[in-house]
């Protein structure tokens, strides 16, 4: 055992289950806060006229608490049992990528950080709701800087998900252990798997849609206040991310109702062969729905009827699971200790939620819904009732396992009734309020809204007042509770097969193997990875440690509150992140990763998990990039209606420049190839010297770009200029950023390169970085003709 | 209450129609929920059942048959809300080709609405429109048949103009002209209907003033919208 001081182990950890618990610790701490925001506004609502808030205190609280509770908490919360239990439910020793998933921890609390700073920032925080509507989020009406910030720290969340996402599915999809078939996978793992898909795929959009509002508020372009682009151009942008993000946030609590139903009632999933694609259909339908949040805007008739179709459909899915859920009851033999109490809780008020979903798909009843409290009930007995609610049945089931004590049940039964009491006092009259705007501050006696706005606050404070007996409960059971057994459910997952809490490596007797009789350990083979005393794992610590993703996390936080609040805090950030990525640099690239047992990868066993990361990391950029060309259709389709010519080709842009970079690019990618090739042949010399070449071209193309931006902004085509001109700064400046970003990777490449004892050993850097070259290329061969030529 | 325009009446009814689905709906989920919850709560001498889940092993169950079952009937059951919906949807979208019909220009602001009138007349904070008239048909010339016309749009952020208890709403874009109508049935001020007070309302949040940015609706006879129309007043 390494005898690491507590500090150190919690700042420096890449164990997988540590940082599980980090998440864990740090979303219950946005919980509380988001919590006590909502208590606030909840406060100033109870009577009619009350002056407790200002409107504009009242307006910033009511946009944090969504977008805390929406992206720091929820998801959080799901990620950090997802750290804990999905590795060990596959059978695995770690993450694919153990530092990287210390890094998104990191980097997610930076953003978290630095989304409360910006209350202080000066004019306070983003208060335009948390769907952030244009105009109303450009500088002309919200100049605060905090609003700024909150975006750049929605940018870094965006970050660490992303980051995290392929973790997850590189971890899903390669490590799981002998036996262990996609199909025999617990449900709350294929929740995860959709979620990470869900994620991977909106959260992308997102950043692209924040990228043009920060191009906005930072640089003065005019996308969403210019009549070309403007509010519906943000509208199908954030939906496009906002819908899919539902389900980001109920899939994971969603997962955990199921799993429990089942392993508390004694019987089997019914049909968890239907609920699985089921889930899947769902998960593609949800990027069908996203206008129904938009029926009021006017848009076509046949638009409306197609999206009210499609919101009717997805709820199909969702109503063959949840009627599986309540069949896998039948016939078994119900025990309702407080995780099932949670998890029956959760179904019961998601069925609500989901029923109430189907009234919101009509287009003709959005007249009377758009905008009022019927939508704040139904989003709250979806996301909360569901998604929430299923999390905490989590935290109780997996509590005597992560800290190998039992919780008192008796406290945690009074919870549940005193939450589903509070629960449903504060969501359920919000229904009846069908008349009253969202978000206003005040209203009049007269609208006799009084009496239920009054009940609805003491719903809250119930509601908020019951997690204060979970707190105390769980803090102390912690500690004093009675020892748990180490399966006290009779749960499937593998988790239940190990000791509470797991060690290090999670299998103390060896890998496990899967088989339908059940799971047998076999004891490590040298080959495997292991190590010959037969134990599953090194000495404590030794694997699971590295100093720099929380370095690289500050830099980079603090880099961009220095983007806003000053250069000296810039410079600073920029340093540590410097300083950090030249550190991690030094590590092997395959780190001190922790090497898989041989187990099911299908259907990516031809695949390194380095590769396949990058590969689903370029599945994320596909989205942002295709977010990007879709705003730029979007603004030419909609430039004739207000009257705007847009510029011909060869009218602003110089064809024959934009050619000649083309090639530029192009050529360097076919040295890549050949870097590749002498790489993978041995030859020392041809490496490094296409290596050059990529790095020479590549430097050039941005000369070029820099030449030809230069040119532009004298002739006038300015990023205030038009949509036009916005979108062509935008687009070559992100795809100019891809480039320099693949520039500083292969500065590492060729150190590597130039370090490795034989080009062998470099082609899979090689190999890994091609990849990514290889879709910065592809996205100008796009990129070109769309800004050029059409 | 009754309702106060067809546009509320038919929402209304719509509204109910979906209810008595959900009650139907949702009262069956529950009910077999709630039944197995019972049925199957662990009671002593009832053995584990054969198939329990143990770590590892999750036996194979279920019916497929059930979720085609289950397809069939939510899509006839859609397919009756959904014909009710594009009805009204048609109605509520499509303002009648009545030449008797008031336009007003609606301009939403930061925080306020402006009405404008074919004249050029202007109010903010009020909406002033006439009364029903079923005797104004469209062979009549010279009179108001009480359709109101509402070219909506806005001349800053992003707000929303609804009237609750006529059940319309349409979102107040800038650069957009977004069209919304309706007939209302009983004469008043806010003085006489207590409905009309504040009846006009933002539902999307613009700023500061969100909560406050309402107009009282006026229902006028035929006379006194004429004397309102020529003077201004």
């Amino acid at each position: 055992m390494v005898d690491w001081h507590p500090l150190k182990r919690w700042l420096f950890t890449t164990n997988h289950k540590d940082v599980g618990i980090l998440y864990l610790f740090t979303s219950l701490y946005f919980f509380v806060a988001a919590g006590l925001l909502a208590l606030t506004f909840r406060t100033q609502l109870a009577v009619p006229s009350n002056t407790f808030l200002q409107p504009d205190e009242y307006n910033q609280a009511v946009t944090t608490h969504g977008l805390l509770m929406l992206l720091w908490v929820l998801t959080p919360l799901g990620a950090a049992f997802a750290n804990y239990f999905v590795p060990i439910q596959i059978g695995a020793r770690d993450m694919a990528f153990p530092r990287l998933n210390a890094l998104s921890y990191w980097v997610y609390l930076a953003s978290g950080l630095l989304a409360l700073s910006s209350f202080f920032a000066g004019g306070g925080t983003a208060d335009w709701g948390w769907t952030t509507y244009a105009p109303l989020n450009s500088t002309e009406f919200s100049p605060a800087v905090g609003g700024s910030m909150m975006g750049l720290a929605l940018m870094l969340l965006m970050a660490s998900s992303i980051v995290s996402t392929v973790n997850f599915l590189v971890t899903i999809f390669r490590l799981r252990a002998p036996g262990m078939s996609l199909m025999r996978l617990p449900l709350f793992t294929w929740c995860w798997i959709f979620t990470s898909l869900l994620m991977l795929w909106a959260f992308p959009s997102f950043v692209s849609a924040l990228s043009l509002l920060v191009a906005d508020r930072a640089f003065g372009t005019v996308f969403f206040t210019s009549t070309q682009g403007g509010p519906l151009l943000w509208g199908h942008m954030f939906w496009f991310f906002g819908h899919p993000e539902v389900y980001v946030l109920l899939l994971p609590g969603f997962g955990i109702v199921g799993d429990l139903l089942s392993t508390f009632s004694r019987r089997p999933l019914y049909a968890k062969k239907i609920i699985i694609p089921c889930l899947a259909i769902a998960s593609i339908l949800s990027f069908t729905v996203w206008a129904h949040h938009m029926f009021m805007t006017g848009i076509s008739q046949s638009l409306l009827e197609a999206f009210n179709i499609t919101t009717e459909l997805i709820s199909i899915p969702f109503a063959i699971i949840v009627v599986a859920y309540i069949f896998t009851l039948s016939g078994g033999r119900i025990r309702f200790a407080t995780p099932m109490l949670f998890a029956v809780g959760s179904l019961g008020l998601f069925i609500i939620g989901g029923v109430t979903g189907v009234f919101n798909s009509s287009v003709a009843l959005d007249t009377g819904f758009r905008g009022t409290f019927w939508v704040v009930g139904h989003f709250h007995y979806t996301i909360v009732g569901g998604g929430l609610t299923g999390l905490f049945a989590g935290l109780y089931y997996w509590f005597p396992k992560i800290t190998g004590r039992m919780y008192s049940e008796r406290l945690g039964k009074v919870h549940f009734v005193i939450y589903m009491i509070g629960f449903n006092l504060l969501y359920f009259p919000m229904h009846l309020l069908y008349d009253m705007p969202r978000r206003i501050f005040t209203y009049d006696a007269i609208s006799g809204w009084g009496p239920i706005n009054l009940i609805i606050t003491i719903g809250a404070f119930i509601f908020g007042f019951s997690q204060l007996i979970m707190f105390a409960n769980l803090l102390w059971s912690a500690r004093r509770g009675p020892e748990a057994n180490q399966d006290p459910w009779g749960g499937y997952s593998l988790e239940w097969g190990v000791p509470s809490p797991p060690p290090e490596f999670n299998f103390p007797e060896g890998v496990p193997v899967v088989s339908a009789t059940g799971v047998t350990y076999r004891p490590v083979a040298l080959a495997d990875g292991g190590h010959a005393n037969g134990s599953y794992g090194a000495e404590y610590g030794e694997e699971h440690w590295s100093r720099w993703p929380i370095v690289v996390a500050a830099g980079a936080g603090i880099a961009l509150w220095g983007l806003l609040m000053g250069l000296p805090a810039l410079l600073l950030g920029t340093g540590i992140l410097t300083a950090a990525f030249v550190g991690w640099g030094h590590e092997s690239l395959r780190g001190r990763e922790v090497i898989e047992a041989i187990g099911e990868k299908w259907p990516f066993d031809r695949l390194e998990n380095v590769s396949l990361g990058m590969w689903i990391f370029i599945f994320g950029e596909i989205a942002f990039f295709g977010t990007l060309f879709g705003a730029y259709v979007f603004l030419r389709m909609n430039s004739p209606l207000t009257g705007f010519v847009w510029p011909r080709p060869g009218e602003v842009h110089n064809i024959f420049w934009g050619g000649f970079n083309t090639i530029i690019l192009l050529t360097s990618g076919l040295t890549m190839v050949f870097a590749l090739t002498f790489a993978r042949r041995g030859s020392y010399r041809g490496l490094q010297g296409s290596l050059v070449a990529t790095f020479a071209l590549g430097a050039f193309f941005m000369v070029n770009k820099a030449f030809e931006w230069h040119e532009l902004f004298a002739s006038g085509f300015t990023f205030s200029t038009s949509t036009a001109s916005g979108i062509y700064y935008v687009l070559t400046g992100v795809h100019g950023a891809h480039v320099i970003a693949g520039l500083v990777a292969l500065t590492y490449v060729m150190v590597k390169a130039l370090k490795a004892s034989s080009t062998t050993q470099a082609s899979g850097a090689v190999e890994i970085f091609g990849i990514y070259w290889g879709m910065v290329d592809a996205v100008w061969v796009f990129l070109f003709p769309l800004l050029y030529l059409l | 209450m009754p309702a106060l325009a067809p546009s509320a009446e038919q929402w209304q009814s719509l509204f109910t129609l979906y209810i008595i689905a959900a009650v139907i709906v949702a009262g069956a989920v529950f009910g077999i929920f709630f039944y197995f919850l019972v049925r199957y709560r662990r009671k002593p001498g009832v053995p584990e059942p054969k198939d329990a889940p143990r770590v590892g092993v999750m036996a194979d169950r279920g019916n497929p048959a059930l979720a085609a079952i289950l397809t069939a009937l939510l899509v006839a059951l859609f397919f009756g809300l959904t014909l009710n919906t594009f009805a009204l949807n048609a109605f509520l979208q499509n303002p009648p080709n009545d030449p008797n019909a008031l336009y007003v220009d609606v301009i939403g602001f930061q925080w306020g609405w402006r009405f404008v009138y074919p004249n050029g007349h202007q109010i903010i904070g009020t909406l002033k429109v006439p009364v029903a008239n079923s005797t104004c048909t469209s062979s009549v010339r010279g009179c108001w048949s009480g359709t109101v016309i509402l070219n909506i749009t806005s001349a800053d952020v992003f707000h929303s103009f609804g009237i609750a208890i006529f059940k319309i709403k349409r979102d107040a874009i800038p650069g957009r002209v977004n069209q919304a109508w309706f007939l209302a049935d009983k004469v008043g001020i806010p003085d006489t209907v207590p409905q009309y007070l504040e009846a006009i309302r933002c539902y999307e949040l613009c700023g500061t003033g969100h909560a406050l940015m309402f107009a009282d609706l006026w229902v006028l006879s035929q006379d006194n919208f004429l004397s309102f129309y020529t003077t201004g007043a």
